[in-house]
């Protein structure tokens, strides 16, 4: 399913449980729609540096089992643009639903 | 040359070799973690030898080989085109680094010698004055000149003394560039179609500024993207 431009707010909803890798919010966006949104993993990072960038996630190497790992966290900015994404897609949502009448 | 490799040579055309190395190393931990997972659950699914259907659809690889894997694992990753167009609007190109890098030398030149910094701050305060001196005495023609000549020099200096850190700052100073800039071309030029000529370097330069500010966070910034 074509989900573009929520990108960004899904992987505020991964980082918001927990710190976490690339790879790891990938699955997680995967698993937790049950498969249904699907993306071109590629697009992840730049969605990624993009938050960086405007400071709603921060990053840090560690090391895991030997290999250098990036994780991201959320920050307060994050939390902040993730409510009002939230409360913005409960609006449009709700909207469409009584359009369609589903 | 590998999959892997072929996708990034694409995926980090045009960038900057920072942001290349920054690309490679981001997308082959992805790839490793991506290709352990496949094989792990083609093995798991190869061991049960039931449900390959199942883990199939999940990790897009199923009982495939290595290779296989390996193909699944990349056609995951997307278009490397895409992700070219979409790395390259959110880390430094190529061509912006040079234009970084050119910028914080010159400022550090300056920045490092007393002497030139105070020769750059006289050299528009003198014409600035001349020119507010000529205008009372009745020379307009010079004295335009002079302040045209006096407000780029400003413009041109500046740089050297914003102060780093005062983001807040940094954004008012860099308005009243923009007004000064569109002033200085008003009154140097009467012509428009000059004017815009002459604009369009400055205006070029400025565009790519702007974009390399959207690009680092504030922490990152050179003295040269304060102003």
């Amino acid at each position: 399913m074509n989900f573009k431009g929520t990108l960004p707010t899904l992987i505020l909803e991964a980082l918001a449980r927990e710190t976490s890798h690339g790879y790891r919010i990938a699955q997680q966006i995967k698993e937790r729609s049950k498969g249904v949104l699907d993306f071109r993993e590629g697009t992840l990072y730049p969605a990624l540096h993009k938050l960086e960038n405007e400071g709603m996630v921060k990053s840090s190497e560690s090391v895991e089992n030997g290999r250098t790992r990036r994780y991201y966290r959320i920050t307060e900015a994050g939390r902040k643009a993730l409510a009002k994404d939230r409360a913005e897609w409960a609006d449009v949502s709700g909207a469409i639903s009584v359009i369609l009448g589903v | 040359m590998s999959r892997l490799d072929q996708w990034l040579q694409e995926a980090t055309r045009h960038l900057s070799a920072e942001s290349a190395v920054q690309v490679r190393s981001e997308i082959r931990e992805h790839y490793e973690l991506a290709r352990e997972a496949a094989m792990a659950a083609a093995e798991s699914a190869g061991g049960n030898n039931t449900g390959l259907a199942q883990a199939d659809a999940e990790v897009k690889v199923g009982p495939a080989k290595e290779d296989e894997a390996d193909r699944l694992v990349v056609a995951a990753l997307g278009d490397a085109r895409v992700a070219n167009r979409k790395y390259r609007a959110v880390l430094l190109t190529a061509s912006e680094a040079r234009m970084l890098a050119r910028a914080s030398r010159e400022i550090k030149a300056v920045a490092s010698r007393p002497w030139l910094q105070a020769l750059l701050l006289a050299v528009p305060i003198t014409a600035l004055t001349a020119s507010a001196g000529l205008m009372l005495s009745g020379s307009f023609a010079f004295a335009r000149t002079l302040l045209a000549g006096g407000i780029a020099t400003s413009l041109l200096f500046a740089g050297v003394f914003v102060p780093r850190q005062r983001p807040f700052l940094a954004n008012i100073l860099r308005c009243a560039k923009w007004a000064a800039m569109v002033f200085l071309f008003t009154i140097a030029f009467d012509s428009s179609w000059l004017m815009i000529a002459c604009l369009w370097p400055l205006a070029h330069v400025e565009w790519n500024m702007a974009t390399i500010r959207h690009k680092l966070p504030i922490a990152q910034w050179p003295r040269s993207l304060y102003f």
